[in-house]
Formats: structure tokens, sequence, C-alpha cells
């Protein structure tokens, strides 16, 4: 994916950073999943779990586009209803409790408001599946795994975040651990 | 059909292999290398050696969804995709389309196929044991089935003759129930194998754990070197085509030497329908086929058959192969079609350890460790059942895939660091032949190519239900005897093909009453085609077959040429 240098700083990117980094390895054309305003919002959950450290954080690894491209084309209608109900509970969620959308925030709101909605809603769908049995994965469950999928396939996440090797040219069974390794990328 | 005479003998060869995959290379390189004009063919596309392979060399973020399958491909390969893995993009394309490629199931069978120059012996697990006399003799000890008509001494020289060619990793452990082969280097254990290797060996009389024998090249020969094959560089991406050469394929080995001899002619896109027989001679001619493009039918003619289509895909071209003799195609023993097994897993335990912290492996191992059978062997069975499993387990240090609690930073943080060593095992246990257990045709309904569709008819029976009990329990506890901490155990519901170790439905036997091949492979009644896929197998043992099928392949071309020479084909 081609990098354009983008400042993150402390706050969330605006999408617009997402956007000038399209039209390489993706076709924009794909991008119609979200509407604009759902696009920003999917950015600033991403880099609100996955935020830019001393590595960069969801954002400029194109988690974004990417969700976009695999809620589109391999979720499941069902899921990808959850995805979209999800996006706007969130923010009447984050409303209720805070007065701000999410990336108004400080990073630790951020944590603790994304703790706070995921023990309701693991505690909401504990309740209905004792009335209605298997429920699907929550909002939060789903999201949460594909931008850590995503983050961690992407060129930026498994070469700056991970030690990436595509060929290790070697098999050794136990070596030690120094501090500071990252972990293998795969 | 109508050739001139000069047509037919362009349709003629010294020998005609049906199948590319694990045995039809074997076929393929043995025939020709005894100096045999041979024609392979394959009902696929060609697919050749790395350079075909599309993705071998793509990062995780050069693939399509990262890997994950569409829902446009779960359609299309709605049967294929129940593994679980088969379907994603990074080999997807090596599985069939199941619109394209139908069958029936009168109970459910995973049939995972890959319709290609190579089959399966791209994408399988390479996985290679030996079957021990003990398996060998199970069936008539037990009273089950039928017997082999073979002694494990009759084939240990058959698998020492294709370990050497094709390159086992694994070491020599001295085991009954397990024999010895002819092995590279084996891939080293983890401190998490060793500790749990200690504890079974400690506190189970009997049980032991080895490392996997697995068909890669740690330490390749000149002849391995001279095919132009390489050690194997630990990506683990060997189910994507490897570019080195360095587990066996039909591509990096077989295919290859049978290249190198002049003598072979590969044709794909080639259908074979049936084996053509001669009732006045008692014997084949040739087979005929449909091309998968032109749809037109073609014959080929030749001394000597081996059919290598795998199992179930031999069996149908044998049930679909009348004459004046065979009216029902070629079997006069009614076994034809029965006796389909599978090894069942989806069974088995994890845990997690607490030690070790300070140590980590590098490379990705395509292999892991084994623990060969055990029960009704150096330990009853604790149910009822006959037979055994071994298991297949790796400990490693879990990934970024493992469940992290959390969101921001602190997540992050944990989740581009190690994870804990998890220990993991899973049990391959075996399938006992049953009669009912059958495939046949469907008499109703055809493929686009007007060939009759395959209709399964199998499951696994209370034998292997019972054995499950064992293998789910044996695993918890020997993972409790290394002081694993979150010890799970599970155990899924089996079916049939989920293994991809499809075998029997055209067993070998003793006699023409009661099996279809006799001892060298051969069709009873049609002593000129043979067949050496899995269909031929009389038992499943619990451990994975194609080096098996490799050894007879070779034990039935030398016994083929043998006879041919005699003037006895």
């Amino acid at each position: 994916m081609k990098m354009i240098a983008t400042t993150v700083g402390g706050s969330i990117a605006l999408p617009e950073a997402v956007y000038a980094r399209l039209g390489e390895d993706l076709n924009q054309g794909d991008l119609n999943f979200f509407r604009p305003a759902q696009r920003a919002q999917v950015a600033m959950i991403a880099e609100a779990i996955i935020p830019e450290t001393d590595t960069p954080g969801a954002i400029e690894a194109g988690v974004p586009e990417w969700i976009e491209v695999i809620v589109k084309d391999c979720f499941e209608e069902a899921d990808q209803d959850i995805i979209i109900d999800g996006l706007a509970d969130l923010a009447r969620r984050c409303q209720k409790a805070h007065g701000k959308s999410i990336d108004q925030l400080s990073g630790e709101e951020q944590v603790f408001f994304l703790n706070k909605m995921n023990n309701e809603t693991q505690t909401e769908k504990k309740k209905r599946a004792k009335k209605e049995g298997w429920q699907r994965r929550t909002f939060l469950e789903q999201f949460k795994d594909l931008t850590k999928l995503c983050y961690c396939s992407s060129e930026v996440g498994a070469t700056q975040a991970f030690e990436y090797h595509l060929v290790p040219g070697k098999w050794v069974p136990s070596m030690p651990l120094k501090p500071g390794q990252k972990a293998w990328a795969m | 059909m109508n050739l001139s005479i000069k047509g037919k003998a362009e349709h003629t060869y010294d020998a005609i292999v049906v199948g590319s995959g694990i045995s039809g290379g074997w076929a393929a390189k043995e025939l020709t290398e005894k100096g045999l004009k041979t024609l392979v063919l394959e009902r696929g596309h060609d697919i050749k050696h790395i350079v075909d392979y599309k993705t071998s060399n793509s990062a995780p973020w050069q693939l399509n969804h990262l890997n994950k399958p569409s829902r446009e491909t779960l359609k299309q390969q709605h049967k294929q995709a129940r593994t679980g893995y088969t379907v994603r993009p990074d080999a997807g394309y090596l599985f069939v389309d199941d619109e394209d490629h139908p069958y029936e199931e009168k109970k459910r069978f995973d049939w995972m196929r890959g319709y290609h120059t190579g089959g399966r012996s791209l994408m399988w697990g390479k996985q290679s044991y030996r079957l021990s006399p003990m398996d060998m003799e199970a069936n008539a000890k037990e009273g089950i089935a039928i017997p082999w008509p073979i002694k494990y001494e009759e084939l240990a020289p058959w698998y020492s003759h294709v370990e050497k060619f094709a390159g086992i990793s694994g070491s020599k452990e001295g085991l009954t129930q397990l024999p010895d082969g002819e092995f590279q280097p084996p891939m080293g254990l983890t401190p998490a194998e060793l500790d749990l290797k200690a504890a079974i060996e400690g506190k189970f009389k009997g049980r032991t754990l080895i490392p996997g024998r697995v068909a890669h090249l740690t330490a390749p020969t000149k002849e391995q070197t001279a095919l132009g094959r390489g050690t194997c560089l630990y990506r683990n991406m060997c189910r994507r085509g490897c570019p080195f050469g360095a587990y066996f394929s039909s591509q990096a080995a077989t295919l290859k030497a049978a290249e190198m001899t002049g003598k072979m002619t590969l044709r794909p896109h080639s259908i074979v329908s049936s084996v053509i027989y001669d009732d006045k001679a008692g014997k084949a001619i040739g087979v005929r086929l449909i091309d998968e493009i032109t749809m037109e039918t073609v014959e080929y003619y030749a001394k000597i058959i081996f059919l290598n289509a795998s199992t179930v895909a031999s069996t149908a071209i044998l049930m679909n192969s009348t004459s004046k003799r065979y009216p029902d195609g070629m079997d006069e023993s009614g076994s034809l079609g029965g006796y389909l097994m599978d090894h069942h897993l989806g069974v088995g335990a994890s845990g997690t350890l607490d030690t070790h912290e300070d140590k980590i492996h590098f490379g990705r191992r395509p292999n892991g460790f084994y623990i060969p059978r055990f029960r009704n062997f150096s330990e009853k069975a604790k149910g009822d059942y006959l037979r055994g499993f071994g298991y297949q387990g790796r400990g490693q240090r879990q990934g970024w895939s493992r469940y992290i609690g959390g969101f921001g930073a602190d997540f992050k943080k944990e989740l581009t660091s190690f994870g804990p060593w998890r220990v993991g095992m899973g049990g391959f246990g075996e399938c006992l032949p049953y009669d009912n257990n059958r495939i046949t045709l469907s008499k109703e309904k055809t493929d686009k190519w007007g060939l009759p569709l395959v209709v399964a008819d199998a499951e696994f029976q209370q034998n292997e239900l019972n054995m499950r009990k064992d293998m789910k329990n044996d695993a918890e506890e020997m993972l409790e005897a290394m002081g694993a901490k979150n010890v799970r155990g599970y155990n899924n519901t089996p079916s049939i093909g989920l293994g991809i170790h499809e075998m029997g439905t055209a067993r070998m036997g003793s006699s023409p009453k009661e099996s279809v091949l006799n001892k060298y492979n051969q069709v009873w009644g049609a002593k000129n085609v043979f067949c050496t896929d899995g269909s031929a197998m009389v038992s499943a043992a619990c451990t994975n077959p194609s080096l098996t099928y490799m050894a007879m392949t070779a034990r039935a071309v030398d016994h083929a040429v043998s006879e041919m020479k005699k003037g006895n084909l």
C-alpha cells in the first residue's frame, strides 16, 4: 500500500487521511458500503481500538478501508446489519455517557467507554440468549476482531508493529526472548 | 469412433496413468523410468511447478480480503468450504468449484477435491507414516471385513524406496506400532513439546511423543537437488505451492522425474469416463475420455492402465466401465463402492503454560509433534471399541489471533507481544471398513460432461463414536499431566471426508469373490488394469495414508512391468 506521510498526533485523524491513501491497492469503486459519516466513524473506532503509539495506529495501517471491503464482500447480511446498527448504537451510547462523539474523547476516555459498552452489550446478549438461544456476536466483538485482523495483516502493522519474515529460512525451536522483541507477524 | 491406423498409433502408448496426484505421479515416474512411453491423463487444468503458484510469494496484505473467503466464494465452493480452511484466497483456487463438480449426499460427505495437475499433492498435509504390521493384521485377527492380502514385510522395501525419493523428515524411534523409515533430519521440538513428551513418558508407560514425520526436505540428497528441489525454508505457506520444491508434490518430484525421462506425455482437461474392456482378450485395451473443454470423446490405448484418479473417483470410473463381462462395472464381488473410510477427527484438547516465558521460537515449522497410538496396543481401550488413534499437535507461543481483552494502547501492547505457550493436540481415529458405507453412481443425474454423479451414503458408526471419548479424555489427561492450565477438551460431530483421507471402495483382497483388486492392485479379470490410490485400502489404520499409496504404486508398477516383460499382461 502506498504510504503518504500523515501526522496523526494525539487525536484521531480525520477520515480525509483515509481517503488520501486510496486507489493504489484497493479499488475505490469497491468502497461503497458505508455512508461518509459511517466511514468516518469506522476509522475513529478502529483507531480507538488500535491507536498510534510508538508504532502506527489503525488508520495509518489502512484498517478502515480493509474493514469496509471485508464487511461488504465477506460478511453475511445479518452481520452487516449488526455493523451498521452497531455504529449508530455506539454513537448514541457515547453521546449519552459523555455528551460527545468518540473522536472527541481522550485516549483514556475512549478505552473507558469501549470497555463499558462492551460490558453492557455482553450482558444484553446473555439476556437475549436466555430467551432466544444462540446469538450472533455483538458489534464490538466483531468490530474489534476485524480491526485486529486488518491491522496485523496490513503491511504497516505486520512490518512495523510486528517482526515480519516472509522467508524465515530456518526453524529454531527455542531461543531466548530478548527485551523489546516484537512478536512474529506470522 | 473411427480412427485411421495412423490415428490409432498416435493414440497408443505403453502405459496410461489416470490422474496426476500423489499416486498418479508415482505411477508416471516408475513407468517412465522403466522405459515405458506413458500418457498421464489429468482431468483438470495444468499447473506448472512454481510459475503457476499464483499466491506462493504473497504477503498477507496482498491476499484478497486479507485471506478471508468472500460470500461469493462460499457460494461457489459451498462443500469445499466445510473444512473451514480450504477456500481462503491463499489456496482456495486449488479446490474445485462445487457448482461445476456436484455430487449427491444421502448422508453428509465432505469431498475435498483438487482438479489440476498434481491434484491434492499440492495441498496435502504432508504427514507421512508407514502402516504397521499391527494395522495390516487387524482385520484378520478381529474378523472385520477381509484381511489385507499383503503383509507389512512385503510393503516395507517399497516404503523405503518411496521415502528415499520423496524425502521424509523424521526421527528413528524403534516403535512397533509406527515403523521407522528412511528419514532426513527431524524438525526439532519446542520447549513446551519437550515438557509434554517428558510428562507423557514419565506418567504413561508405553506412550511417547515424537516430531511429526513430514514430506519435507531437511537435508536434500543429490537426486533431489538434481530435480531442482531445495531444503525447507520454514515459511509454512505450503498449501499455495512451494517455490523451492521443498515438500513432496507431483510437480516438484515425481512428474519432474517422469518428464526428465522424455517418455511422459501429460494431457490435461482429460476426464476419463471408462476403461475399454475387450471381452475376447479378457483385458483392457485403453480408456475413453471426455475433453473437459471441447466435450469430445477421445480414446487412448495402452498395454497397462493405472487408475490413480483418487479414492471414489477411480471407483466411479470402474463402475462406469461396463462390458459383456462386467455389465455393472468392473467388479464381480459386490464390494465395489463399499467400505468407504476416512479418519475421524475434530476431537482433542488444548491448554496454556505459565512456563518458558523467556523463550520463543523462530521460523514457521510446517509440522508439529505426533503421539503414536497406544489404545488397544500398549493400553486397553477404556470404552468399547476396536483399534485406536494417534494425535497431531503443536506447542508454540500464541500469536495475535489469540483472544485479548480490552481496547486501546494496552490492548495493542499485548497484541504485539508474544502470547503464552499453548499446547494443542487433535486426534486422528481409525474408522472400520463397513459394507454399508457406500458410494454409488446416480441413475438420474449427470454432470456437465454427461457423467453420472457420485452418490455418497456413509457415516461414522458406533466404534468410531465410542473411541472419541478416549480421544478427548486422554488428550486432556496428558495436558494436565504436564501441568498445562485452562485445559479444554473438545469433541465435535465428525463427518466422513473432513479428514480428506478418503479410503476404500475398491479394496484389495485374495479372492475375486470378496474384492475388486488382487494383491498387486490388479482388477480381478482385467489384470492389466491397476488401481493404486486410496480406493485400494482394506483398512484405514489411524495414520495419514498418502505414503502407503506411494509405496503401493511403486510396488504395483514393478509387478506390472515385470509381468509385461514375461508376456503375462
